[in-house]
């Protein structure tokens, strides 16, 4: 992890009130924190998910070993249909495809890596990628689906 | 003499006009097998509280008591042309949901006496499919031909448009809790060529295995959810992993429109003609329940 993008991330947390009213409209949040979420994006997804998460080619199908490729965060992916709890709890869990051939996790367990709040923090710049209706689908999932601590109590601490 | 005769007369109009109180009241009535429609079974559902089947066909509804083999006619309101699909509502044994087309999404909580209609956030009433959520009593899944599948969490209170579906999809869904979802179970859906299936966040169809062509019913096993039954027109298949491999299941040769598997097991299969049929011996031979 770099040190500027912890300082960074620390310094878009202070900004989680104006997140918080711009959550409430489908808005982006504040550009601080999107700026925190993207560099920890880039360090720690991408390699994967695609820079501009963009996704593997070909991601809606099992690839040569039987595991699905990783999809993109994008409008066209469904990374928009998750709640936050889901979210977080797949960034930091992993989560495995039952119908994978093997018997590795689908998508990796970053709970070692990335601590909560700096996942809530890529979570936030995600949410930059998706169109406004998907930020209020999305938001409804996560209120209907609370977590327990939410994204935003986990960025506050 | 004409006194007597006027008293028997008025008993007998007081017997009957009880008897039709009952009938209006309750909105429904016993029948004999041979009373049954012979259009095709729609739909079927079981309220995992009793033993008793609610049996849909196009133009007709009845509540079977698979212990008494008893038939019980449920009037259908006056709005309804065509039933489409039927669904119980766990834990509340008299409340039935319907679908139909023209209409939409109906709701009865007193076992068909009295019905309101849920369609708020539908896009049109002509709803072609309805099923209930494995574990959650009050969400519901609708299908609108050529929009999709819209997922109800308050009873049918309001909708929202979860997906358009998979490709070629037909009218059958089904929600079974099978674990590993990044969500809280899976849809299964019947498509014109073969069973697809996603998680019910909805986030990508994939076909479930290789069963070839139509599948014209389809249901999960509500206490081994990765058992997955399907029929087409070759006859009814078996899946245990979740619709990745799937076996045939013997003896029914007929076809197939509506299955189920209650909370007991037992697997039901309803058909294009109107016959009901149980699968016992291990699903090994089908007996008739409907007295055609």
């Amino acid at each position: 992890m770099a040190s500027s993008a912890r300082l960074r991330l620390y310094i878009g947390l202070v900004s989680m009130l104006a997140l918080t009213s711009n959550a409430d409209e489908g808005a982006p949040p504040d550009s601080y924190l999107i700026n925190s979420g993207r560099e920890i994006y880039q360090q720690y997804c991408a390699a994967c998910h695609g820079a501009a998460a963009e996704g593997a080619p070909n991601w809606k199908k099992p690839n040569d070993q039987g595991e699905m490729p990783p999809p993109p965060h994008g409008p066209e992916g469904h990374t928009w249909r998750h709640s936050d709890a889901m979210l977080q709890r797949m960034i930091s869990q992993g989560w495995r495809d039952p119908f994978n051939k093997t018997q590795r996790l689908t998508m990796p367990a970053f709970q070692k890596e990335l601590p909560p709040k700096e996942i809530a923090a890529v979570i936030t710049y995600l949410k930059t990628l998706w169109t406004t209706q998907q930020r209020q689908f999305q938001r409804q999932e996560s209120q209907a689906r609370s977590p327990n601590p939410s994204q935003s109590q986990l960025l506050e601490k | 003499m004409a006194s007597m005769q006027f008293k028997k007369l008025l008993r007998a109009y007081k017997t009957v006009n009880f008897l039709m109180g009952i009938l209006f009241l309750y909105g429904s009535s016993v029948v004999s097998a041979a009373g049954l429609p012979e259009s095709k079974v729609v739909s079927l559902s079981h309220n995992p509280d009793s033993s008793d089947l609610i049996v849909a066909y196009s133009q007709a509804l009845y509540r079977l008591d698979t212990e008494t083999q008893e038939w019980l006619s449920i009037s259908l309101p006056a709005e309804v042309e065509r039933v489409t699909a039927v669904v119980a509502k766990a834990g509340s044994p008299q409340a039935i949901y319907l679908a139909a087309p023209g209409a939409g999404v109906l709701h009865s909580v007193d076992g068909g006496k009295s019905w309101d209609l849920r369609n708020e956030g539908l896009p049109s009433k002509e709803v072609s499919g309805l099923i209930r959520h494995a574990k959650q009593p009050d969400t519901l899944y609708a299908v609108i031909p050529e929009t999709g599948i819209f997922r109800s969490e308050n009873a049918g209170g309001d909708w929202q448009l979860m997906h358009a579906g998979p490709e070629n999809m037909t009218d059958i869904i089904v929600h079974s809790d099978m674990p590993d979802s990044m969500q809280t179970g899976w849809i299964f859906a019947a498509t014109k060529a073969g069973v697809s299936r996603s998680m019910d966040c909805f986030c990508l169809w994939r076909e479930a295995g290789s069963l070839a062509g139509e599948i014209t019913g389809l249901t999960y096993d509500p206490k081994q959810p990765a058992q997955i039954y399907a029929a087409t027109d070759k006859g009814v298949f078996h899946s245990q992993d979740g619709g990745e491999n799937w076996d045939p299941v013997g003896g029914l040769k007929l076809d197939v429109t509506a299955l189920l598997v209650t909370t007991s097991g037992d697997l039901y299969a309803g058909t294009r003609t109107g016959e009901l049929f149980k699968a016992v011996d291990r699903s090994k031979r089908w007996e008739q329940l409907d007295g055609f």
